[in-house]
């Protein structure tokens, strides 16, 4: 077959402007690093890549509000253990004064005085903050979650993070539970209690009547702290474990987004290797071709 | 009568000249576009004398070597390679416009947005929480605004790039202008062909323009019986004998309906780079935009129906859910379009006018992060509230499969997917291009060894014919001094 010189001179551009091409690609995908440097690489796994990385910031997300319940709950759980021992220090007071038969009025008021001690701890505890927020106070916007004389300010909602999928905005976790949970509701609550026995007790003779009442709403509000304690321990080990199905899923993605986009570096020097020896010969065959003519031996 | 055989060498003599000619003038053209090697058809004359002896050689004609099939096939692939190239150009541009996966594409702002709705869900009435989740929603925006801008530009580069087809540089005045020297070089042809004229160089330059305008519009052409050339596009002629026609556009890029006529108001469907720019411009890039805006439109529906059914950590409500007569703050969409400073709209063009409202711009305090009061909380409007379910809400629209992230997530898919059918088809048809021209090639293009062959032939031809000349004067020289 006749071959026309201009298509010999042709083919070998072609040939050489395809191999030129390949070596480019593989030359940016090994300084970058990645595979997927645009959409038409790997349409697919570009796709895939844009899911994953989005799931992944949403793991991010769910494990740093994880976290935070962490710490909500860490600081709610030390709050009510320290309610508890408020709590045992009141009952003891109160079983002295019942347990030793009349007193004088003086004794009398001076357990009423460690008391009002107990109570004002009892209250501080209440109104703990994280960040400027009362824990106890639920989803209320109220400063604090008791005033002075312990009124209950807050709400009866927990506050909440989302912390996984699922329906609506997803699996939410309680950072706390409200005040009245550990507290006690309305006039039963230990504020109220011990201000009523503080009351009698600073009057100066309070009945054995009285001193049990008080000792057996003391009882209830203790009850109540103990369930609320367990309570915030059961939602802190559940955080825990979300947090570390959290970290496994998020390495997960990562994983499958890393051996999607990274560039197997060991693969591409191979293939940019052996293109590089493609390229070579064929610039040596067109360096020996090209000149080549019948001119040469006349 | 007999001249003792000098004329017979003489014709010998013309003839290797003509050879020496045609093969001197092939390798010249070597390189010439649309060049057909040429070859003298030589004949004897016919014999005469009483002896039946030759009267030495006549030159025919110098003709071109082609083939009809192998031409049409090129032009064809001129055409198709013209179209791919470009389609696969452009493609290549609006990739750049979107290059995915990237750390600050629209994906990632997105996840980003969504994080810091989150965030605020943890630290709800935060300040500084508030305007980190205002100004992701301005960048989204932004972001929205200026990758439709980019494709809008993109078009009407390519109308630029096509032009008028009045002289303005542009490809359909190019293409104009290899129309009218067709026409030109059709009556050079029918009238040399009519005068027994060598038409050679005018056919070459033919072939040249056919196959640049090949290029452009995708021709098909068919070659009359007096030597002319018809020239078709899209099944309207363009040139017909010494007529051709003048292109013109009408339409817009701008409004998606650029088009091609002829002068006399006949529309084109031109293949060839043109046709594809026209096919990017009327419905690649428009379509792209529409997707971009359904992106525009779930992320801007998705989060204002939910900022107008909650209320904000001071207990403004939405306006979903403002009691009538409420004179108080009523909290406004975070995303707006259409010019408008208070609603939105979705539309195809979104993309393109989606904005953050001035109002919750300038006061990020207002999003909706506490749910409507309802039996699951204890929410009143007017009061304010730590609750945070409706922002958190916001925030699971990362992983909706309605919502922006998928809707966008899917057009990246198909943009690449088109992206690399377009890089694919393009290096397809580059293939078939090199095929179809070496094909005409193996017939039309020079070989450099065969016309050195050919001109050794010739000039040994030439040496003995000129021998012969010399033997027939030194014959004659004898006779004379023996006379």
């Amino acid at each position: 077959m006749r071959v026309a010189d201009i298509s010999l001179s042709q083919a070998i551009t072609s040939q050489l402007d395809q191999q030129e091409s390949s070596i480019a690609t593989l030359q940016e995908q090994i300084s970058s690093g990645r595979s997927l440097n645009k959409p038409s690489d790997d349409p697919a796994a570009v796709t895939q890549v844009l899911q994953l990385s989005s799931e992944g910031s949403q793991l991010t997300s769910w494990q740093s509000n994880a976290q935070i319940a962490t710490s909500w709950l860490g600081m709610g759980n030390n709050a009510v253990n320290s309610v508890l021992s408020n709590l045992q220090s009141a009952r003891t007071l109160l079983l002295q004064a019942l347990n030793q038969g009349t007193q004088s009025s003086t004794t009398y008021q001076a357990i009423a005085a460690q008391l009002q001690g107990i109570n004002a701890n009892l209250l501080d505890t209440a109104n703990t903050q994280y960040e400027g927020r009362p824990i106890f106070a639920g989803t209320s916007a109220s400063p604090q979650a008791y005033d002075s004389a312990g009124n209950y300010l807050g709400n009866g909602d927990s506050p909440t993070v989302i912390v996984g999928p699922g329906s609506g905005a997803g699996q939410a976790a309680d950072l706390s539970v409200p005040g009245p949970v550990v507290f006690g509701t309305g006039g039963a609550n230990v504020f109220s209690t011990l201000s009523t026995v503080i009351g009698q007790l600073n009057f100066g003779t309070p009945t054995a009547a009285q001193l049990n009442t008080a000792l057996t709403a003391l009882d209830a509000n203790i009850s109540d702290a103990e369930q609320a304690s367990a309570e915030l321990g059961n939602a802190s080990d559940a955080v825990t474990s979300t947090s570390a199905a959290l970290t496994t899923q998020l390495t997960a993605v990562q994983n499958g987004q890393s051996s999607l986009e990274d560039v197997n570096v060991a693969t591409v020097t191979t293939q940019l290797d052996s293109e590089m020896t493609n390229y070579q010969a064929a610039m040596w065959a067109a360096s020996q071709a090209i000149p080549e003519t019948l001119v040469k031996f006349l | 009568m007999s001249d003792f055989g000098l004329s017979i060498a003489a014709s010998g003599l013309i003839a290797d000249t003509a050879e020496l000619d045609t093969a001197s003038n092939n390798l010249s053209n070597i390189n010439t576009p649309g060049y057909a090697r040429e070859v003298v058809n030589l004949s004897p004359e016919d014999a005469a004398g009483p002896l039946g002896v030759g009267r030495g050689v006549s030159i025919g004609s110098v003709s071109e070597l082609t083939d009809a099939v192998y031409e049409a096939a090129n032009v064809a692939a001129e055409g198709v390679q013209g179209a791919a190239t470009q389609a696969n150009e452009v493609m290549t541009a609006i990739q750049s416009i979107f290059p995915e996966p990237n750390t600050d594409g629209l994906a990632t702002q997105l996840s980003t947005f969504w994080s810091d709705l989150s965030t605020l869900a943890s630290n709800p009435g935060q300040a500084g929480a508030e305007q980190t989740v205002a100004t992701d929603a301005q960048q989204l925006a932004y972001t929205l605004n200026s990758s439709t801008t980019q494709l809008s530009q993109l078009s009407s580069t390519l109308q630029s790039e096509i032009g008028s087809g009045a002289s303005d540089g542009g490809t359909l005045a190019q293409s104009n202008g290899l129309l009218q020297q067709i026409a030109k070089l059709n009556q050079g042809i029918v009238a040399g062909n009519a005068g027994g004229q060598n038409v050679n160089s005018l056919t070459d330059e033919r072939r040249a323009a056919v196959d640049q305008l090949a290029g452009l519009l995708g021709v098909t052409t068919t070659t009359q019986a007096d030597g002319s050339l018809t020239v078709l596009s899209g099944g309207v002629q363009l040139v017909s004998g010494t007529v051709a026609a003048t292109l013109t556009t009408s339409g817009s890029a701008g409004a998606g309906n650029l088009a091609v006529s002829t002068a006399g108001g006949v529309a084109l469907t031109p293949g060839g780079s043109i046709g594809a720019s026209l096919a990017a411009i009327n419905t690649t890039i428009p379509g792209y935009q529409t997707q971009l805006s359904d992106v525009a439109n779930a992320l801007a529906q998705g989060v204002n129906t939910l900022q107008a059914g909650g209320m904000d950590a001071a207990g403004d409500p939405g306006s979903a859910i403002a009691p009538g007569g409420d004179t108080g703050t009523i909290l406004p969409d975070i995303f707006v379009d259409g010019g408008s400073t208070t609603t939105y709209t979705a539309s195809g063009t979104s993309a393109a006018s989606i904005a953050v409202s001035p109002a919750y711009a300038s006061n990020p305090a207002l999003i909706a992060t506490a749910a409507a009061p309802g039996p699951g909380n204890s929410n009143v409007i007017g009061t304010a509230t730590n609750d945070t379910s409706n922002v958190q809400a916001m925030a699971a629209l990362a992983s909706s499969t309605t919502g922006p992230d998928a809707v966008y997530r899917s057009f990246i898919g198909g943009l690449g997917t088109d992206a690399s059918n377009a890089s694919a088809t393009a290096t397809s048809a580059s293939n078939l291009a090199t095929t179809a021209s070496s094909n005409l090639e193996t017939i039309s293009g020079v070989n450099q060894n065969e016309e050195e062959v050919d001109i050794l032939s010739a000039q040994n031809a030439f040496q003995a014919a000129s021998q012969a000349i010399n033997s027939i004067n030194q014959a004659f020289q004898s006779l004379l001094q023996a006379v």
